[in-house]
């Protein structure tokens, strides 16, 4: 009998250090959505053309504890002249609340598939009180998947033009 | 909003009008990755050639009328890996004329660029 006592005690203290919040205060997220079209330069060997349009869905995650460091996480699509369909994962940092640079990775998926690094400059000007028109350069480079010619690198230079939403 | 940030945004505007006047002017004429090209081509230095692999599978031995027929590189190497079977097309391409139109395998030199 007083062994069913403790065991009930025990279930119901680890129910209550469960559910009550705890003294110490909790990380909040940061969540942010952005939305870009970006064109520009692609190359590889010794090719140099205008590059596709590219339209990107990103959202982006950051905890208030380092509000300056965020992941990103983006849909990629590629409207003209043809189209294709990837994803993108990349760390950003904000320098100032107006600038903030990012490195991470890019993939294509559909119809093939192409991987590389990527990297890119933001700059972010206010709209309204959440609301950000966000600009900047961006570079991949595509090394890696069953998409690229024979012995080719394909390198893209772009500019990004975009809003950005705190959530 | 101040009239700095105005100018900003004004700024901003002008470079989008610029990229979308560049998607506008300026289409790209070369492949750059194998998908640019049609089934049975891949991209050899901007262009879209016969694919040898896909040769090799019947992918253009279709009595001639693949878009893999012609194309301005068809008399390189990656031509002559067409399968004997499609002696029409490498007739065609050893020929460099694709303006006759003999064997019906030239009529679609056009389609052999990206689209």
């Amino acid at each position: 009998m007083m062994r069913s006592k403790s065991w009930c005690s025990a279930l119901v203290l680890g129910a209550l250090a469960l559910v009550l919040p705890s003294t110490a205060s909790a990380q909040e997220y940061l969540p942010a959505a952005s939305a870009h079209v970006a064109t520009g330069l692609e190359g590889g060997g010794r090719i140099l053309q205008r590059s596709r349009t590219r339209l990107r869905i990103a959202g982006e995650l950051r905890i208030d504890e380092a509000p300056e460091n965020a992941i990103v996480a983006a849909g990629i699509f590629d409207i003209e002249p043809h189209s294709a369909f990837g994803g993108e994962l990349r760390y950003v940092r904000t320098l100032s609340p107006l600038v903030a640079v990012g490195a991470g990775g890019i993939g294509y998926f559909v119809p093939a598939l192409l991987f590389g690094p990527c990297a890119g400059v933001e700059v972010r000007i206010p709209i309204l009180k959440k609301t950000y028109l966000a600009v900047g350069p961006e570079v991949a480079v595509f090394a890696l998947g069953n998409d690229l010619p024979d012995r080719m690198v394909i390198w893209q230079a772009l500019f990004q033009v975009g809003f950005r939403v705190d959530l | 909003m101040s009239i700095f940030d105005r100018s900003k945004l004004l700024v901003a505007i002008a470079m989008g009008v610029a990229a979308l006047a560049v998607v506008r002017c300026a289409p790209p004429d070369a492949c750059l990755r194998i998908s640019d090209c049609g089934s049975g081509l891949t991209c050899v230095q901007g262009d879209c050639v016969p694919d040898p692999g896909a040769a090799g599978e019947g992918g253009v031995a279709e009595g001639g009328s693949s878009d893999a027929t012609v194309t301005e590189a068809s008399s390189s190497a990656e031509a002559s890996v067409v399968t004997p079977a499609d002696a029409s097309v490498t007739d065609a391409a050893d020929s460099g004329d694709s303006g006759d139109g003999g064997d019906g395998g030239t009529s679609e030199a056009s389609d052999a660029s990206p689209d």
